[in-house]
């Protein structure tokens, strides 16, 4: 019997590379009305929007769909003359979804990251090697379901190894 | 063989007789139960004889009843079609075929068996030594040795069994789940800890399975099932059953190996466990003695013959004689008569044995026959009798009727897991065996695998190692107490590595499965042989699939009393993973065929698959388009029209895998200047440039184009191969050497889609797809980019490409590349735009002689050399690899240069890679001066040409040297490195 999960995407997603030295976090974060997370721990968010850590300086920004160009506008006005940068990725990733009871066995043959809700509550993020690609996963609920955000040239690829890892295909 | 279950016992063991399982062994059919191994329904089957060794084809039965077994190793047909199992961890399957193996044309009459005679022919290091000459005999030899050596047969259909990897955290791993295992696992888990249990049976306990020992007022059985039903119903522990911890790695990596998991589809996991601490509760195996013909169906272990008896009700044979040197047997044998067993005698080699135990003995009408031992095993496909002699008066042999010799030459803790973490067992001689050493990671040997062999001490020590693991990680104390068990006097053995050998065409093994002999350990010593390591590979002892868990000690003792001294100084040698054998299927997991490796894809791939190409794998993955033949066409019709369409009238082509970052910040002009060898400052926005980053060495690392798209916004386009470590490099150059330097790098490889439209009409097809900005070059001049609309979508226009013609590079968001690739392939069609794959603008790249670090950038050529000098301005204040370009100026002499070849032959297109040597220069070994680095044939100059690199290349354009491709030296004249347009007049016009 396959393992009871159901799979999304990948799709697009909204999304900004955020760069920002210490010096610039500040009007940043006034900005976007939430405080920038720290590396591996819980994202960060506001209504709509979502950050993820990628680094010390440097942060992934989700926003609705409909609001890239405008946050993506609003975000290089404040940056302007600071040591920090603005780049729409929106089309650099593919977001997949994995969610359902045996999420954990899947996620779990692709990735080192412990995944136990103790260590990795819903909400958490990081980045980390999945499969044999970079990614960053976000648990979302305690379905359990997670976010996996991959290179949009291998979604199709992490995609295809869920799906064979899930025992939907071989 | 007798008759169906005739030496299966009226009652007990783990097995359901109310099943009976249907199997076939060597194409008979036989019948067995649940619970069974293949080696326990074999043996109940009345089959002493199961498989052929490997060398001398001896006829060899089963010896132990768990993972160290040498000799029971079978092929498994049907639809296991697996080599090299295991009889006697393998479980019986209603249906299961399995077959002996090193046997011709069959077990009972075996031509093979020849071998046996041979031996002087194949003694210790034979391979080395036998067949060495005449010189040239080797290739009749060589066929021959290879057919008759390995076990088994490789499966011949692709493995069809569903395997997967499973990353795991624990915070106490307990490898085994014997009563010290269990213990263990007990303590942790009441403390509250994460914990995996590994044990490799299908029902936990190890011993307690068949010894008649009490633990907490209870049966030691029954406590091991109540202790494993409490592990199994704690949501924090997994226990893991018909599993083995295999391999052991640095930071307490431990790789497990699942076999038949519960509840799944899956065959086999591989379990990847970070364990913070671990116990090791492996247990220890019981060792063998060596005496002549030991090999004998019928010998085997006496705790073997006990788990026969205790788990599988199977009695291994009717009447037995038992030899030890160590004070565990007594217990073993008292079972074993209690349970029914003949026991002729009972043999210790010690003169004196402790009289308590031997009276236990003797009471059951057994007679102890101390200072002896059994010198040699008679019978030839089974024994028949056991010789037996005092040690002091070995000569007075004496003959005891018996089929079964179960001996014990004392117990090996399983140091294998302790010893792969990279310490080293030490040689304990009270114990006559190695145990563990210092641990160098968070672990502890506990039990029976640290040398504490009675019960209360397996059950105290796995306690205190569950309990100490946890304490560690700040886990509370369990509020119960150690299980607790009688009292047991503690281990008393005398080491006793081999008996007198009465005869000398006789064989005493010290390794079954490879069948080395404690005689080829005593021809290497003569040798010269002294390290373990080099004994161990000069006569293979220990290098079969068992990996010698069962030989190694013996082998360690004979080759101590050979080099007269004591086993800790001979040592072991190195244990390596796996502890016991895993297939290749369960390595590779799910990661077969197309997920064997990421392969990348654009936006673009998809419909290019569609359209018919032929695809390879590029640099960083990328499936790409080699060409797009039309009907009929073969590989280099079609390369050549693409090639041809691109410089007449146009070609279009997805240049999406090329590298982009986005550069920003103050920093960025600063930036560039240093990693590149030209200047960036007077870059105009709008603008933009190529330039070469070298390595600190000089040497070319990669081209790039850099377009300038605002104040302080750069993009740079870099090589599809070379984009990954570029990133790299710079983000090194980032992060480490300028961490002040306000720039940020962003890579945006995936977010754009790039078009290359180039050729005479491409100006044409972007005016068709809808553009309406002015492209002539008086408003868009050659590297230059601008936001325009393309196809009613926003993108950034260049005026660059790799092809030398007008060339325009459309990026858009990759969300928007499919429909502007159809719309401009419709625009394009009435003007003949063609598809172009990699290969036609490799054939481009050579005419036009652009240099490519993954061609000509060797590690020697620097910029002037690939005549690039251009681009270099040593004016600079610094830059990478300046000192080293100073330095090349500096030293001089004759450097190789990038230059064209004109193959004298036009048809003739060398190898890339042929060297290049002078006219007329001797046939062997002439001076290599240069090399090919691409040729082609060129459909636009009408024949074959190449660019090479040369020694002093430049100063001999008009030459003639000659091209040493394999095969064939022809001649060639020297050009300058471009066959079209040297003015470069198509590209910026």
């Amino acid at each position: 019997m396959p393992y009871r999960v159901t799979l999304h995407g990948p799709e697009r997603a909204s999304l900004i590379n955020l760069r920002a030295r210490a010096e610039a976090r500040a009007p940043i974060e006034s900005e976007l009305g939430f405080a920038l997370p720290a590396p591996s721990g819980p994202a960060t968010g506001n209504g709509g929007t979502l950050a993820f850590a990628l680094g010390p300086d440097e942060w992934l920004f989700r926003t609705p769909l409909s609001d890239e160009d405008e946050w993506l506008r609003r975000l290089e006005a404040i940056l302007a003359g600071r040591p920090a940068s603005a780049v729409l990725v929106s089309d650099a990733y593919g977001v997949l979804q994995v969610a359902g009871h045996d999420s954990l066995q899947v996620l779990a043959q692709a990735t080192g990251v412990d995944l136990d809700p103790e260590t990795f509550p819903t909400g958490y993020a990081t980045r980390a090697a999945f499969a044999k690609v970079s990614a960053i996963l976000h648990r979302l609920d305690d379905r359990p379901s997670f976010a996996l955000y991959v290179d949009s040239a291998l979604a199709d690829y992490a995609s295809r190894w869920l799906e064979v890892s899930s025992g939907g295909a071989s | 063989m007798s008759g169906a279950l005739s030496r299966r016992l009226p009652a007990g063991g783990d097995i359901d007789r109310s099943r009976r399982l249907r199997f076939r062994f060597n194409r008979v059919d036989l019948e067995g139960h649940p619970g069974d191994t293949l080696a326990s329904a074999l043996l109940a089957n009345g089959v002493r004889m199961v498989a052929r060794s490997f060398k001398y084809h001896r006829p060899r039965g089963i010896v132990t009843a768990g993972a160290e077994e040498p000799n029971a190793i079978v092929q498994l047909g049907g639809d296991d079609d697996e080599p090299n199992a295991r009889a006697t961890t393998l479980e019986l399957r209603d249906g299961m075929q399995a077959r002996s193996v090193n046997c011709w044309p069959g077990l009972h009459f075996d031509l093979g068996a020849l071998n046996d005679r041979l031996a002087g022919l194949l003694a210790a290091g034979f391979y080395y030594k036998t067949f060495i000459g005449p010189p040239g005999d080797w290739n009749l030899y060589g066929p021959v040795l290879r057919r008759m050596a390995g076990l088994g047969t490789a499966p011949r259909r692709r493995g069809e069994r569903t395997c997967e990897k499973r990353f795991h955290h624990c915070d106490v791993l307990v490898a085994g789940a014997g009563p010290t295992g269990l213990s263990a696992a007990l303590a942790a888990a009441r403390s509250g800890a994460r914990v995996l249990v590994v044990d490799d049976g299908p029902v936990p306990g190890g011993m307690l399975r068949e010894s008649a020992v009490e633990i907490d007022g209870m049966s030691g059985k029954e406590w091991a099932k109540q202790a494993a039903a409490e592990l199994d119903a704690s949501p924090r522990v997994t226990l893991l059953k018909r599993s083995s911890v295999v391999g052991c790695y640095d930071h307490n990596l431990f790789s497990v190996v699942e076999r038949s998991p519960p509840l799944s589809f899956v065959d086999e996991r591989l379990w990847k466990v970070r364990a913070r601490r671990a116990v090791l509760a492996t247990g220890a195996s019981e060792r063998p003695l060596v005496f002549a013909d030991n090999d004998r169906p019928g010998v085997m272990t006496a705790s073997a013959a006990l788990a026969y008896i205790g788990r599988y009700a199977v009695r291994p044979g009717a009447r037995a004689v038992a030899v030890t040197n160590n004070s565990s047997t007594y217990a073993i044998v008292r079972a074993l008569v209690d349970a029914g067993l003949e026991v002729a005698a009972f043999v210790d080699a010690r003169p004196q044995p402790p009289p308590a135990l031997a009276r236990e003995i003797e009471s059951r009408g057994v007679e102890v026959v101390a200072g002896s031992a059994v010198l040699r095993a008679l019978g030839a496909r089974g024994v028949r009798a056991a010789e037996v002699a005092s040690l002091a008066r070995p000569r007075e042999r004496r003959r005891i009727a018996c089929d079964l010799v179960l001996c014990s030459g004392g117990w090996d803790p399983r140091v294998h897991l302790h010893s792969q973490s990279g310490a080293r067992p030490r040689y304990q001689p009270r114990l006559a065996c190695f145990v563990p050493g210092e641990s160098t990671l968070p672990q502890r040997s506990a039990g029976a695998a640290n040398g504490a062999f009675a019960l209360r001490d397996c059950l105290r020590e796995g306690w205190e190692a569950g309990v100490e693991a946890c304490r560690d990680l700040g886990f509370g104390t369990p509020t119960a107490e150690v299980p607790q068990c009688s009292d047991e006097a503690p281990l008393e053995i005398e080491a006793h590595w081999e008996s007198p050998v009465p005869a000398a065409r006789c064989k005493a093994f010290v390794d079954l499965q490879n069948d080395v002999t404690s005689e080829d350990l005593r021809q290497s010593v003569v040798e010269g042989f002294r390290s373990v390591e080099h004994v161990k590979r000069y006569t293979t002892a220990g290098m079969g699939t068992d990996q010698g868990k069962l030989g190694n000690a013996n082998v360690i003792g004979v080759l101590s009393r050979a080099l007269s001294c004591e086993p800790g100084e001979v040592g072991t040698t190195t244990y390596r993973p796996p502890y016991v054998p895993i297939s290749f299927d369960t390595i590779a997991g799910r990661e077969r065929g197309e997920l064997v490796l990421p392969a990348r894809r654009t936006a673009l791939t998809d419909w290019i698959e569609n359209a018919g190409a032929v695809m390879f794998e590029a640099g960083a993955g990328y499936r790409r388009p080699l060409y797009f033949p039309k009907a009929g066409e073969d590989m280099a019709a079609a390369v050549a029209r693409e090639a041809l369409a691109c410089r007449t009238s146009a070609g279009i082509y997805d240049g999406s895998p090329l590298g982009k970052f986005e550069l920003r910040g103050t920093g960025a002009v600063t930036f560039l200047e240093r990693i590149h060898a030209n200047r960036w400052g007077d870059l105009a926005v709008g603008r933009g440039r190529f330039g070469w980053m070298l390595r600190e060495d000089g040497r070319l690392l990669d081209d790039a184009v850099t377009f300038r798209l605002g104040e302080e916004r750069y993009l740079m386009f870099v090589g599809t191969g070379a984009a990954l470590h570029v990133e790299a490099h710079l983000e090194r150059l980032l992060q480490l050497e300028w961490p002040g330097l306000p720039v940020f790098l962003t890579v945006v490889t995936s977010q754009w889609t790039n078009i290359c439209v180039c050729g005479p009409r491409a100006r044409e097809v972007l005016g068709s797809a809808g553009v309406e900005d002015d492209l002539d070059t008086s408003a868009l001049p050659f590297l230059t980019m601008r936001e325009m609309r393309v196809a009613g979508v926003p993108a950034l226009v260049a005026r660059a490409g790799y092809t030398g013609e007008l060339s325009f590079e459309v990026n858009v968001r990759a969300r928007d590349g499919l429909a502007v690739w159809k719309a401009l392939l419709r625009a394009g069609e009435p003007l003949g735009l063609t598809l172009v794959g990699s290969e036609a603008s490799m054939v481009m790249r050579c005419e036009k002689g652009f240099v490519s670090a993954g061609f000509e950038g060797d590690g020697i050529v620097n910029p002037c050399d690939a005549g690039y000098g251009w681009a270099v301005d040593m004016s600079k204040e610094d830059f990478i690899g300046r000192r080293s370009l100073a330095r090349d100026a500096k030293v001089g002499g004759i450097r190789p240069k990038v230059v064209g070849l004109l193959p004298e032959d036009a048809t003739f297109v060398p190898p890339d890679g042929s060297p290049l040597v002078e006219s007329g220069a001797p046939i062997d070994s002439p001076p290599v001066i240069g090399y090919v680095s691409q040729a082609c044939h060129s459909p636009n100059v009408g024949r074959a040409i190449a660019l090479a690199v040369l020694d002093d290349g430049r100063r001999r354009i008009g030459e003639r040297i000659e091209v040493a491709a394999i095969g064939r030296r022809a001649a060639a004249l020297v050009t300058r490195p471009c066959f079209v347009d040297a003015a470069g007049t198509r590209m910026r016009d």
